[in-house]
């Protein structure tokens, strides 16, 4: 398994264990205050160690089959992102009127759920394309 | 062989310089493990340069290693 290949892997175990993590707290503090479970997600800062490892060895850690992966995957992923962003624009629409506003908080928790989301969409699609090139 | 009709004799020129492991092959050209296990099965088409690396190893043209099928 390549360094991308675990580090796609940890970023789903991440923003997975954030979702549960989000649910489980809900019913506790409210879905606001349970947007913290989302602070989960820095743990993703941790996957720079899948490469250090493989530098140490001296030898190539990503190369241009890699490199072209991840391009896409965040291609992919961006793509995921911005529908997301127009869907989340025409709902905001469609809830507070033209003029409306947005809660504050309501934009915290379109962030968090977009990185999320960013974070699992090109995790998985890093994972088919390893699979499939 | 892959979507872009192009084959190769990888493996062949591998076993060809003295059983040379897929590992030993990346060491030499730059790359990893898993791009040589993915040229070799066709799964992947290599950039320009990667092709005239690999040629250049094997000490052959690069047309020696790659075949673009369909073409006389």
């Amino acid at each position: 398994m390549s360094a991308q290949q675990k580090h796609a892997w940890f970023n789903l175990v991440v923003a997975g264990m954030a979702i549960l993590a989000y649910f489980a707290l809900w019913p506790l503090i409210g879905p606001w205050r349970a947007m913290g479970a989302f602070g989960l997600l820095g743990f993703a800062g941790f996957n720079a160690f899948f490469y250090l490892k493989g530098k140490k060895s001296g030898r190539v850690v990503s190369d241009e089959r890699d490199q072209a992966i991840c391009a896409k995957a965040h291609t992919v992923a961006w793509s995921v992102i911005w529908v997301s962003i127009i869907a989340a624009f025409l709902v905001a629409l469609r809830f507070f009127g033209e003029d409306g506003s947005i809660p504050i908080r309501g934009l915290g928790m379109f962030l968090w759920w977009s990185f999320c989301a960013f974070l699992v969409v090109q995790s998985l699609a890093t994972l088919i394309l390893y699979a499939r090139r | 062989m892959s979507k872009s009709g192009l084959t190769n004799e990888i493996r062949r020129l591998r076993f060809e310089h003295g059983e040379m492991t897929q590992q030993d092959l990346a060491d030499q050209v730059a790359v990893t493990r898993q791009t040589i296990i993915a040229l070799e099965a066709g799964r992947y088409a290599p950039s320009l340069p990667l092709a005239i690396r690999i040629a250049r190893f094997f000490e052959v043209k690069v047309e020696e290693v790659f075949q673009l099928n369909g073409e006389d």
